[in-house]
């Protein structure tokens, strides 16, 4: 019963979410062809750093069992839908479109970092459950280095391959 | 707990929803519309148009900010650099725009709504003082038209060249007095800097509508320092016809002082609007120790009527001039005349004909490929070889009197004796020995005139091997490999030995062809004489 109540929630706050997806719908052409290994190696990377992180500024609070793969699990969806905004936002300074995607991500990693340590059963269970603000400031340290460290791997790419 | 979380993710969608929204049509967005507009060729008339409407059908005062806010748009570091890798990486399914791809939409929009955007000018007015802005500005208030004509005014003493030169390019389309005009471009031409000064006297070359404000306006530029101004100066007082006949002192002038583009275009002018009174001072030039100014006094003679004796006494003068260019343009010039007066047919009278068409007519019915009908296939073999005497005179023919080549007449004989074939067979003997003619054109014609006769042209093309005329080496080459020559292998080794005579050509390129193609013909020959 409470989980049912819990995946409600979770659907109502995606509606919240999504709304502004299609109220900025624009016909705008079909990708053609996917985005090229080099980039996918640095993202990952980029997201590794972010997981190890939140990992880090989580480690003495309640967690569930397999909390990397978890958060992980949460960027299949938070990046695909990162990417999503930024592509119905292209009429934006991509600076612009990046600092708010970037901000809504933080927002819903955060939240759904809360949802899972409380909702998921715990390994240990003497830890106290962390509470929504320090997944949401685990949510935004993890973000800010990672995006911080996206134009640094970038640069190491840059050198590695055209030297 | 849920209610707080509800709020937060609520709270991020109002900020995202209370930035300023586009206009939008049929579904789309402004820039949508806007980048339709821009991406749109003007051929594509439908599709230019059906943008156009959707811009227009939009409420303007939703329109102009949007507009504005695409016109200020400025780069910022990061958005370069995401623009960058996004390149780089071939993240194509982001198309992010740049501040300029965005200012180019603002201006697309300005030029969609013309005089209706008015509203906007007084913002744009600000623009031009803004560095960053100022070229942007100044292109939508062009597109705004006459509402604007106080901002353009004011952009012609802006402090960037690059926006001052627009402003003085485009001021007609914001103005349509021309008294107030050429006030303006009376200024432009103080402008220290010469490329304004230079698109003034463009645009006031093109008011023949207003002689007596223009007219003294271009005299004042033909004093200006710059040639590119004085020469444009001079040669636009040409379209003022006889209202530039005040003009002639200080064209005169001109000629005497000028700079050599100046000089020329003066002369031009002055032949153009007082022939008679212009002639004695093209003929003082055509006396002068200035090789340029005979050159152009002798194209100046050459369009005086050919009845005058002594202009064609001082263009037969010119043909032996020092100067070897001035020489040959005067000999081809005295060629031209001399074709007007005998054209081609009369120097061909004895010509054949064949269903009330002359030879010479059927041979000018190929088509740009250089092909017959199959018409004139059949009357070209039906004259046979009563058409070969004309056919030999014209392989050999040079233009009268000085000689000059005439490679389409030899061409239209070469067609002729291919077309001809076998029938040619008569006549080979006499085409070997005009190959040994000193005229290049002759020796290579007449080695082409052999090829319909197709075996037998084979000791002719060898024979060409070691023709005087490097051309002629080349073409016999070129022809034994992928021409005639292919069909006739076994007579083609006959070539071999004189092909690796040509390895050692005094010529680079049969040379380096003679190389290529003995490569292609016997590749064990040529391996064994050393090519690799």
């Amino acid at each position: 019963m409470k989980t049912q109540y819990c995946i409600r929630h979770l659907g109502f706050l995606a509606a919240i979410f999504l709304s502004v997806v299609s109220a900025s719908a624009d016909p705008i052409e079909l990708p053609e062809k996917p985005i090229t290994p080099e980039i996918t190696v640095l993202i990952s990377l980029a997201i590794f750093l972010e997981v190890v992180c939140i990992l880090l500024v989580l480690r003495r609070s309640q967690k569930p069992r397999f909390f990397i793969l978890w958060l992980i699990g949460i960027h299949l969806f938070t990046y695909p839908a990162f990417l999503g905004f930024l592509w119905l936002e292209q009429n934006m300074r991509p600076a612009f479109a990046a600092g708010i995607g970037e901000g809504l991500v933080v927002l819903v990693e955060g939240t759904l970092i809360y949802l899972i340590c409380r909702f998921i059963p715990s390994a240990k269970s003497d830890l106290a459950i962390p509470s929504i603000f320090k997944c949401l400031l685990a949510s935004l340290i993890g973000n800010i280095l990672s995006a911080a460290a996206f134009p640094v791997l970038i640069a190491i790419h840059d050198h590695f391959a055209f030297t | 707990m849920f209610i707080f979380i509800a709020l937060v993710l609520a709270l991020g969608d109002v900020i995202l929803l209370s930035f300023p929204r586009e206009p939008h049509y049929q579904g789309r967005s402004l820039t949508s519309w806007l980048q339709q507009c821009n991406d749109t060729s003007l051929d594509e008339t439908q599709r230019l148009s059906e943008a156009q409407t959707a811009v227009r059908a939009m409420p303007i005062k939703n329109v102009l900010p949007r507009l504005l806010n695409l016109v200020e748009d400025k780069d910022d570091p990061v958005s370069v650099w995401m623009i960058d890798k996004s390149d780089k990486f071939r993240v194509q399914f982001l198309k992010w725009h740049s501040a300029e791809d965005f200012q180019q939409l603002g201006i697309a929009g300005f030029e969609v709504l013309g005089t209706n955007a008015a509203p906007a000018v007084a913002e744009l007015t600000k623009l031009l003082n803004d560095k960053e802005h100022a070229f942007v500005a100044v292109r939508c208030l062009i597109a705004v038209g006459p509402p604007a004509e106080q901002s353009v005014s004011q952009a012609l003493t802006n402090q960037s060249v690059q926006v001052r030169y627009f402003a003085t390019q485009q001021f007609a389309w914001v103005t349509d007095n021309d008294e107030v005009y050429l006030a303006k471009m009376r200024e432009c031409l103080e402008d220290p800097d010469g490329s304004i000064r230079f698109a003034a006297v463009q645009g006031i070359g093109l008011q023949t509508q207003a002689p007596d404000l223009a007219i003294p306006l271009l005299l004042e530029a033909l004093r200006d320092k710059q040639d590119a101004v004085a020469s444009w100066a001079a040669k636009f007082l040409a379209n003022f016809g006889t209202n530039a006949l005040r003009a002639f002192p200080d064209l005169s002038n001109a000629v005497e002082h000028g700079s050599p583009n100046t000089v020329n275009q003066a002369l031009k002018t002055m032949v153009a609007v007082a022939p008679d009174k212009a002639l004695p001072i093209v003929f003082e030039n055509f006396r002068s120790a200035d090789a340029h100014r005979r050159k152009i006094s002798v194209e100046l003679l050459n369009q005086y009527p050919a009845t005058n004796l002594e202009i064609q006494t001082a263009l037969q003068q010119s043909a032996s001039d020092p100067d070897s260019a001035l020489a040959r343009r005067a000999r081809e010039l005295i060629t031209k005349q001399y074709q007007a007066e005998h054209p081609i047919e009369s120097q061909f009278s004895d010509d054949p004909s064949f269903e009330g068409k002359s030879l010479g007519e059927w041979l000018k019915t190929h088509d740009t490929e250089g092909a017959f009908s199959e018409n004139a296939k059949r009357a070209i073999q039906q004259m046979g070889t009563s058409a070969i005497p004309a056919l030999l005179k014209r392989i050999s023919y040079v233009q009268p009197p000085f000689g000059l080549r005439a490679p389409e007449v030899n061409l239209d004989a070469v067609r002729g004796f291919i077309t001809l074939g076998e029938q040619t067979a008569t006549v080979l003997p006499q085409l070997g020995t005009l190959m040994d003619s000193t005229n290049k054109d002759t020796a290579l014609y007449a080695m082409l005139a052999t090829l319909g006769t197709g075996s037998n042209a084979m000791p002719y093309l060898i024979k060409g091997l070691t023709n005087q005329f490097p051309d002629v080496r080349n073409e016999a080459a070129n022809t034994l490999t992928e021409g005639v020559g292919d069909k006739f292998p076994e007579q083609r080794k006959q070539a071999i030995p004189l092909f690796i005579k040509l390895l050692n050509d005094p010529d680079d390129d049969v040379r380096m062809n003679a190389t290529n193609q003995f490569k292609q013909i016997d590749p064990t020959a040529s391996a064994k004489a050393g090519i690799k």
